[in-house]
C-alpha cells in the first residue's frame, strides 16, 4: 500500500494497559466485580455502560474470556443465593409477592449485565458454544432459586392452592399468579429439556384439574338431567379457558381443555346420550333444539364425540322410521304414510340445520385444500411450458378460492351451516328405512298423485314449490327408481286422460325436478306424454273441423280423441268389448280421418280408458252423467232397448270380463246414484242377478258424477304383476349395460364387468348380482359376449 | 469536557467525545447505527443521562469518519438500495456503475485499521 495522504500510516491497536500490567485480568475483574454488583443491587445510574464495556472488551480482546466468564458465573451464583434466602424467609402471604419481586429485579438487572458484556457474548461465548449471559442467568435464577429444594415445593402448592380457592369462588390476586407464571414460562427449560412452566406449575395444575372434575362429574351425574348437566359442563370449559387467558400461560389452553372435556364429557358420553328423559334421544323426540346444540358443540372437540353422537341420531332416525313404514294403519293409508315420512323429514331436517352448525370461518377449514391440485406436466417438460401450467393453476386456485368466498358469502346471513357428517347421518338413515319399505315408490308416486290432484287446487306458486321439493327429497332416497318411474307413469295417465290434474304448472315442475336428478332420460317419456295430450287436443280439432266441412255423420256424438305414442303409455291392451253402434261409427270416422293424415300408423282402441258424457231421461227429467267410463257407457246403453237385464245377458252383449263388469255394475247400481236396480239387492253380483232400469232415479243436482276413476294403492296380485314387469323391464336394460361396458373396454374380468355394471344402474335401481350373472350368461347364448378359452373367468366382446 | 452532572448535551442529540479531546454532537438517531451505542443510550447507565459517550481509545480523526458514516449508511438501509462496502480509495480505479450511483464511502488506507477495529468495537 502507499501513502497517498499526507499523514503517517500507523497500524496501531487501542491502549493496551494489559501488557504494562501482569494483573491485568485481576485488576480489570475486580472493576466488573464491583460493577455488576452493583447492578444486581439497581445502582446503574452512576455507573459508566462505556466503561464497563471496555473492560469486558479488553478482557476477552486479551484471551481472558474464560476468566470473565467464570467470574460472572461465581457472581450471579452468589447473588441468587441469597436471593434464595430472602425468598425461603418470607411468610406464606407475602410468598409469591416476593419471588415476584425478586424475579423482575434479576430480570432488570440480568439484561443490564447482558448489555454490558455484550462483545463477550458475541466472541467468547459463542465460539466456544456456551450459555449468553442472559441463558447464564436465567439457567442459574431455576436452579437456584426456583429450584431449591425450600422453595419449589412451596410454590407449586401455594399457586395449585390460589386455583383451588378460585375454582371454588374465591377471589385470588390474579395478576400475581399471572406474573408468577409468565416467570415460569419465561425460565425457558432446564439442561435435560424439561420445561420448568410444566414442572413447576402446569402438570400438578392439570393433575388438580383432573381430579376437581372427576369429582364434580360424578356429583352432578347422580343429581341432574342431561342438558343441566352439559350447561355447567360447558360453563366449567368455559371459565377454564377464561381462567388460561386471565392469568395463566396459552399454552396450557388446550392442555387444561382436554383434561376438562374428558373428565365431564368423554368418560360419560354413553351414559349422557342414554340418560332416562333428558338425554339425546329426548331432545331428539322432543325437540330441543338448544340443548342438542349445546351437545353437540360440547360432544364435536371430543374424540369420537360427535361420531358416537350420529350413530345414535342414525338409529334413532331409523327407528321412528321402520315404525312409521310398520305401523299397519299407515300401511294401509298410503298418503298418511307418506306425510308421517315428510314430518319425519321436516324435524330432522329443523335439528340438523339449526343444532349441528358449524360457523362459516370453520367450515372453510373443512374444505378440501385447494393446495392439493396438482401440476399438470411431467418433470420432462422444458421450463416455458412449466411456468404457463404454474400460472394457470395460480388462476385455477384464485378461481376456485373465489367461488368460496361467494358461497359463503351467501350463506353468511345465517353465519352457520349445518355439519354435513349430521346431514347425511340423517339422509342415511331416511335411505336405509325408505328402501327397507318395499312399496316406497308407489306409496310416494300416490302422494304426488294426491297432491297434483287435489291438494294444489288454490295452492300459491311457492307452496306448491315447497311442497314438490319436499316429495323431491325423499324421491333421492329411492333406490328403485325404475319402479317410482312405472307407478308415476301410471298415475300421471290417468291425470291426463281423466284432467285431473289442477295445475299443468306443478305437473311439469315435478317432471323438470326429476330430470334435474335423474338425467333427461328418466323423463323422456312423461314428456311424450304431455306432448300426446297437446297433439291430440290439436288433431281432435282439426277432426271436427273435417267433420264440419264434410258434413260427415257423427250421430249427435262429439268425439275426442287421444292418440297415444305406444311406448311411451303405461296401457296394457284390454280385452275388446262390443261398443254401442254409434260409438262404433264415430271411430270408424275418425280412422279414416286419421289414416288419410298419417300414412302408415296404425291405430289400437284402447277401450278401458275412455270416458263418455252421457245425457239420460228418467221419465220427465233429465240427467248429464259425466265421467263415464266407457265400459259403463256400453252397459247403459244396453238399456235404451230394454228395461231389465240378467247379468249374463248384459255380458254377452258387451263382452265386457267379468271382472270388470261387476266391478261396473256394481258402482251403477249400489253407490250413491242409483241409476240401475239390482235384484237381489246384495253385494255380490251372481250371473242370474237382475238389473232393471230406475226410472225412479232423483237427484239435486243436473251433473251427476258416475264413477270416479283414480289412483288407488294396488292389491296384493296387481303389485305382483308389476313387480314381474318391471323385473322383465331390467332385463333389457342390463343387457344394454352389459353391451355398452364390453363394447368399451372389449375384454374385462368377471367381477370387474359385474362392478362395472352395478355402478352404471345404481342411479336406476338396485341391480342383484344374480340377475346381472343370468344376462351375461344370456348374452353369451346369444353370441354378443363370449368367455376366453384359456381363461373362463373373462369375457370379451364379439364384434 | 463535560465530566460530572447534568447534561449540556440537548435532547435528541448526544456527544462523542475522543481520546484526544475532539466532541461531536451528533443527531442521537444517527448514532444507533452502532448496536453499543443505541444500547447504552437505552439502559439506566449514566451515558443515557448525560448523553455524553467518552471513546477514550478512539482517535478524533477516526471518530470523525465514523460520525461521517452514521449518517451515510442509513440512506441504503431498508430502502432497497445497496450499501456499498466502504472501501478504499486505492480501489477508486475501478468503480462500477452502481458504486458511482451511489456514492461512495471512502476511507483512508492509513486509517482504515483503527476504523475497522473501532467499528467492530461500537458492533456496526
Amino acid at each position: 500500500m502507499s501513502h497517498r495522504n499526507s499523514g503517517r500510516f500507523l497500524i496501531s491497536c487501542f491502549p493496551q494497559p494489559a501488557q504494562l500490567d501482569p494483573h491485568f485480568a485481576e485488576t480489570t475483574w475486580q472493576t466488573l466485580d464491583h460493577a455488576i454488583n452493583e447492578i444486581n443491587k439497581r445502582n446503574t445510574s452512576n455507573l459508566s455502560f462505556e466503561q464497563l464495556y471496555r473492560y469486558s472488551y479488553n478482557m476477552v480482546l486479551h484471551k481472558h474470556g474464560e476468566f470473565l466468564y467464570n467470574g460472572l458465573t461465581r457472581l450471579q451464583t452468589q447473588h441468587l443465593d441469597t436471593v434464595a434466602d430472602i425468598i425461603k424467609r418470607t411468610e406464606p402471604p407475602a410468598f409469591l409477592a416476593e419471588i415476584k419481586r425478586q424475579w423482575c429485579w434479576f430480570e432488570i438487572s440480568l439484561a443490564h449485565v447482558r448489555d454490558v458484556l455484550m462483545y463477550m457474548d458475541r466472541h467468547y461465548v459463542k465460539p466456544n458454544k456456551k450459555k449468553t449471559v442472559y441463558e447464564l442467568g436465567l439457567s442459574l435464577f431455576r436452579t437456584g432459586v426456583v429450584g431449591h429444594p425450600a422453595i419449589l415445593p412451596r410454590l407449586s402448592e401455594t399457586l395449585l392452592a390460589s386455583i383451588d380457592r378460585e375454582r371454588n369462588g374465591e377471589a385470588i390476586d390474579t395478576f400475581l399468579v399471572q406474573n408468577i407464571t409468565q416467570m415460569l414460562a419465561e425460565l425457558g427449560v432446564d439442561d435435560s429439556a424439561n420445561s420448568v412452566y410444566a414442572n413447576v406449575f402446569e402438570d400438578g395444575f392439570l393433575e388438580r384439574t383432573r381430579q376437581f372434575y372427576a369429582r364434580e362429574a360424578t356429583l352432578y351425574l347422580s343429581e341432574t338431567t342431561c342438558s343441566e348437566y352439559l350447561r355447567k359442563a360447558s360453563q366449567r370449559i368455559n371459565e377454564e379457558r377464561l381462567r388460561v387467558e386471565n392469568y395463566l400461560q396459552m399454552l396450557t389452553a388446550p392442555k387444561v381443555r382436554r383434561v376438562a372435556e374428558t373428565e365431564l364429557i368423554s368418560k360419560y358420553m354413553d351414559k349422557l346420550i342414554n340418560m332416562e328423559n333428558s338425554g339425546l334421544l329426548w331432545m331428539l323426540r322432543n325437540d330441543k333444539v338448544d340443548d342438542l346444540r349445546l351437545m353437540y358443540t360440547l360432544f364435536k372437540d371430543v374424540t369420537d364425540g360427535e361420531e358416537i353422537m350420529r350413530t345414535y341420531l342414525k338409529k334413532e332416525v331409523l327407528d321412528r322410521g321402520t315404525e312409521i313404514v310398520q305401523h299397519p294403519e299407515n300401511i294401509r293409508d298410503p298418503i298418511a304414510l307418506i306425510n308421517a315420512i315428510l314430518v319425519l323429514k321436516d324435524k330432522y331436517d329443523n335439528i340438523v340445520n339449526s343444532a349441528f352448525t358449524i360457523p362459516i370461518s370453520q367450515e372453510s377449514d373443512l374444505l378440501p385444500s385447494l393446495n392439493s391440485v396438482g401440476i399438470p406436466g411431467g418433470p420432462g417438460t422444458n421450463s416455458i411450458t412449466m411456468n404457463i401450467s404454474a400460472k394457470h393453476m395460480n388462476t385455477a386456485v384464485q378461481m376456485g378460492a373465489a367461488n368460496v368466498d361467494t358461497s359463503n358469502a351467501s350463506q353468511s346471513s345465517k353465519e352457520a351451516v349445518p355439519d354435513k357428517r349430521f346431514v347425511s347421518a340423517v339422509n342415511e338413515s331416511f335411505e336405509r328405512f325408505i328402501n327397507g319399505f318395499n312399496r316406497a315408490a308407489e306409496y310416494l308416486s300416490l302422494y304426488v298423485d294426491k297432491l297434483l290432484r287435489k291438494d294444489f287446487k288454490g295452492c300459491g306458486d311457492d307452496e306448491i314449490e315447497a311442497k314438490l321439493d319436499a316429495v323431491m327429497a325423499l324421491f333421492r332416497y329411492l333406490h328403485e327408481r325404475d319402479v317410482f318411474e312405472r307407478y308415476y307413469k301410471q298415475h300421471l295417465q290417468k291425470r291426463l286422460l281423466y284432467s285431473r290434474s289442477t295445475s299443468s304448472e306443478a305437473e311439469r315442475s315435478f317432471i323438470t325436478k326429476m330430470k334435474t336428478d335423474c338425467g333427461y332420460m328418466y323423463t323422456s317419456k312423461m314428456e311424450v306424454m304431455f306432448k300426446d295430450m297437446k297433439t291430440s287436443d290439436d288433431t281432435t280439432a282439426q277432426f271436427r273441423e273435417s267433420v264440419a266441412k264434410e258434413g260427415a255423420d257423427m250421430r249427435g256424438i262429439d268425439l275426442r280423441v287421444f292418440v297415444l305414442t305406444t311406448m311411451s303409455w303405461p296401457v296394457t291392451q284390454g280385452p275388446n268389448v262390443i261398443l254401442p253402434e254409434d260409438a262404433v261409427h264415430c271411430t270408424s270416422n275418425f280412422e279414416i280421418f286419421y289414416y288419410k293424415k298419417h300414412d302408415g300408423r296404425r291405430l289400437t282402441w284402447q277401450q278401458s280408458l275412455g270416458t263418455a258424457e252421457l245425457r239420460a231421461t228418467f221419465g220427465d227429467r233429465m240427467y248429464d252423467l259425466y265421467s263415464v267410463s266407457a265400459y259403463s257407457m256400453c252397459i247403459l246403453m244396453l238399456f235404451n232397448d230394454h228395461d231389465s237385464l240378467t247379468y249374463k245377458e248384459i255380458s254377452n252383449a258387451t263382452r265386457i270380463p267379468d271382472s270388470e263388469l261387476a266391478r261396473h255394475l256394481q258402482s251403477l247400481s249400489l253407490t250413491k246414484h242409483k241409476i240401475l236396480r239390482k235384484e237381489p239387492r246384495e253385494k255380490d253380483v251372481k250371473p242370474d242377478d237382475k238389473f232393471i232400469f230406475n226410472s225412479d232415479f232423483q237427484s239435486r243436482s243436473r251433473r251427476i258424477k258416475i264413477q270416479v276413476v283414480t289412483a288407488q294403492k294396488e292389491n296384493e296380485a296387481e303389485r305382483n304383476q308389476t313387480r314381474c314387469r318391471i323385473n322383465a323391464d331390467r332385463g333389457p336394460v342390463i343387457d344394454t349395460v352389459i353391451v355398452r361396458i364390453m363394447k368399451h373396454r372389449k375384454v374385462l374380468e368377471h367381477n370387474q364387468l359385474i362392478a362395472e355394471v352395478t355402478k352404471e344402474l345404481e342411479s336406476k335401481f338396485e341391480p342383484n348380482t344374480q340377475d346381472i350373472k343370468k344376462r351375461i350368461e344370456s348374452l353369451v347364448e346369444r353370441e354378443y359376449l363370449e368367455r376366453q378359452k384359456e381363461k373362463r373367468q373373462v369375457y370379451q366382446y364379439v364384434a | 469536557m463535560e465530566q460530572s452532572g447534568e447534561s449540556i448535551v440537548p435532547e435528541g442529540l448526544i456527544r462523542l467525545v475522543s481520546g484526544d479531546g475532539f466532541q461531536y454532537t451528533i443527531e442521537a438517531q444517527y448514532a444507533t447505527v452502532s448496536g453499543v451505542i443505541q444500547t447504552m443510550m437505552n439502559s439506566s447507565f449514566k451515558e443515557s443521562r448525560t448523553r455524553i459517550v467518552n471513546l477514550p481509545h478512539v482517535k478524533g480523526r477516526v471518530l470523525e469518519r465514523i460520525c461521517q458514516y452514521f449518517y451515510y449508511i442509513p440512506r441504503f438501509r431498508g430502502g432497497g438500495g445497496m450499501a456499498p462496502f466502504p472501501r478504499g480509495s486505492a480501489d477508486s480505479g475501478a468503480v462500477s456503475s452502481v458504486d458511482s450511483f451511489v456514492g461512495v464511502f471512502e476511507i483512508p488506507p492509513e486509517l482504515s485499521i483503527d476504523i475497522y477495529v473501532c467499528a467492530r468495537y461500537l458492533d456496526m
